[in-house]
């Protein structure tokens, strides 16, 4: 009867580890690293400093070829 | 005893299956996945003997494209002479007999005994046959490393055109009646050895596609150039470092506080450098790979500011006149009485109304007298469309000729709507018998006027006329404002004063 206790607690085990083991053990395939594909674009400073204008006024500023050119 | 080993069995039993069962699972989820060896393998088995490479020879010119030929290595053919026809089709694989293409022999053909290459127009054919007593197959390595057979064919340049550029380079026919000659001088007729349906497959790659040109911008000097790009109706947006082969680009090169613009160069970095016209509007078309060079120096001459009269102050200031830099700010003050209040700044040289603002700040572009103008109390302010020329202008030597400027201010009521603002030009002599022909679309002497503006709504605007000969040549501007009324008319307005610069 002992012997028949300890078989079938076995028994419970294994079911036990079997369902664990079958829910748990898929293997996913490697998912691929991603890498940097962003590269640094440093675009180079355009502008002039513009030192001692504590204020700055818009000015909407036009170029012309001179009409009366010859 | 039957009870223990029943449950031994089945015991036994579950401890197999929860092995295996994983195991199977993983198996199944890995097929779905065929690896990228297996795939490989059958390409290979499956490759073509031959295949009709091409590639962009300049980062910048689409139209010029290197041609080869792709040889299986597997079948280590060795090929002393060769012929073969390429065709050029438009993106959709139709010919255009207006282009006349040409080609340029691979260099490594050079020691070839016979080298021969003649273009049909008609069909868009070039025929190519070259001759050696060596093997002309190049043995290569690819960009991954594997090994690869070239028989090197040439260069192909497309004449641009404006529409429709887009080309590929095919083989005329199926096999572009490739013939080679190997070493054993045994002959090799493509289309023989393999059959009449076979076909050298060709990568069909589309060229001629618009082309992203670098924008180069060097400043000396304080001051700021931006590039915009313009489309067809005249939109503009802020360019990259990058333009589109062909797009339209303007300048606008501003000056900081206390500097003036004195140079503006175009250089062409694909073609040694060499200047590139710009025209007095700051425009070009992309056309290279382009640098801009700006020059700005320091302006010596300062502008005074003054105002007059009681209740007048320039900010900062004690005096009521004070001294400015180029382009620096300054701000006037007016402060009405008890009994009054304030209407309007007026220009004491010319009349006209400047601001409706009692604290008014503009930047400095030339000396100005102002004088604020009350009114009582119980008088209402009334606001009036108006447009102001400073005076005098400024004139500067530019890229070798001369740059004249003239700025000016307007003011608009609420109710009333921009259209545009600018000044009229002429090389005319103006005086209070021909004045009332000043204005846009008139005038004066047989000459007609011209009439410049510039786009935006900032109060202040400044036009530049570039390129202005030495030797005396006389350019009269007057301001004028254009605007939609209360009533949704189209009304203009002029300043009451002209200014006169003459070049040396």
């Amino acid at each position: 009867m002992k012997k028949l206790r300890i078989l079938s607690l076995c028994l419970a085990l294994s079911l036990t580890v079997c369902l664990f083991a079958g829910c748990t053990d898929k293997k996913t395939p490697d998912q691929p690293e991603k890498g940097d594909n962003v590269s640094d674009v440093t675009q180079g400073d355009q502008s002039g400093t513009l030192e001692g204008q504590d204020q700055e006024i818009e000015i909407d500023e036009g170029n012309v070829q001179d009409p009366f050119a010859e | 005893m039957k009870k223990m080993r029943l449950t031994t069995l089945l015991l036994a039993a579950i401890l197999s299956v929860s092995c295996v069962a994983p195991a199977v699972t993983y198996a199944a989820e890995v097929e779905d996945q065929p690896t990228t060896e297996v795939t490989e393998q059958s390409t290979e088995k499956q490759r073509a003997p031959y295949m009709l490479y091409t590639e962009q020879v300049d980062l910048y010119d689409a139209n010029k494209v290197r041609v080869w030929m792709d040889l299986d290595p597997a079948k280590a053919e060795s090929i002393a002479s060769y012929q073969i026809k390429l065709m050029v089709q438009d993106g959709e694989g139709s010919i255009d007999p207006s282009r006349d293409v040409t080609i340029e022999l691979d260099p490594a053909l050079e020691d070839a005994q016979i080298k021969e290459t003649s273009f049909d127009k008609d069909t868009q054919t070039m025929s190519i046959y070259v001759a050696s007593n060596k093997n002309l197959v190049q043995f290569e390595k690819d960009a991954k490393g594997k090994f690869i057979n070239k028989l090197p064919i040439g260069v192909i340049s497309v004449p641009k055109k404006a529409e429709g550029n887009a080309f590929k380079i095919v083989l005329s026919d199926k096999t572009g009646d490739f013939t080679t000659v190997g070493l054993n001088m045994q002959t090799n007729d493509v289309s023989e050895t393999y059959g009449a349906e076979f076909t050298i497959p060709v990568d069909g790659v589309v060229y001629g596609g618009p082309v992203e040109l670098p924008l180069g911008i060097k400043i000396e000097g304080k001051g700021t150039v931006t590039a915009y790009v313009v489309d067809s109706e005249g939109n503009e947006t802020k360019a990259t470092d990058k333009v589109q082969e062909g797009d339209s680009v303007r300048l606008a090169a501003i000056p900081a506080q206390g500097y003036r613009l004195t140079e503006l160069v175009l250089t062409d970095s694909l073609n040694n450098d060499t200047e590139v016209a710009l025209s007095g509007d700051f425009k070009f078309t992309m056309s290279s790979v382009i640098g801009v060079k700006a020059k700005f120096e320091v302006v010596e001459d300062k502008y005074s500011v003054e105002v007059v009269g009681q209740g007048a102050s320039i900010l900062g200031m004690k005096e009521q006149k004070a001294e400015f830099k180029a382009r620096e700010v300054a701000t006037v003050l007016a402060k009405a009485s008890a009994d009054q209040k304030f209407s309007h700044w007026k220009n004491e040289l010319t009349g006209d109304v400047v601001s409706y603002k009692s604290n008014y700040s503009f930047s400095v572009t030339s000396s100005i007298k102002l004088s604020p103008v009350f009114v009582k109390n119980t008088d209402p302010v009334q606001v009036e469309p108006t447009v102001m020329l400073n005076t005098p202008g400024t004139m500067a030597p530019f890229s070798g000729k001369y740059r004249l400027s003239y700025s000016g201010t307007f003011s608009l009521p609420g109710d009333c709507k921009l259209v545009q603002r600018g000044v009229v030009l002429t090389n005319q002599a103006i005086d209070e018998s021909n004045v009332e022909n000043f204005v846009k679309d008139g005038t004066i002497n047989g000459v007609k006027v011209a009439t410049c503006a510039v786009s935006g709504t900032s109060a202040q605007f400044i036009i530049n006329v570039n390129n202005v000969k030495a030797g005396g040549q006389s350019r009269t501007a007057r301001a004028f404002l254009t605007y939609l009324d209360g009533n949704g008319e189209t009304q203009t307005v002029y300043s009451q004063n002209w200014v006169e610069l003459v070049t040396p």
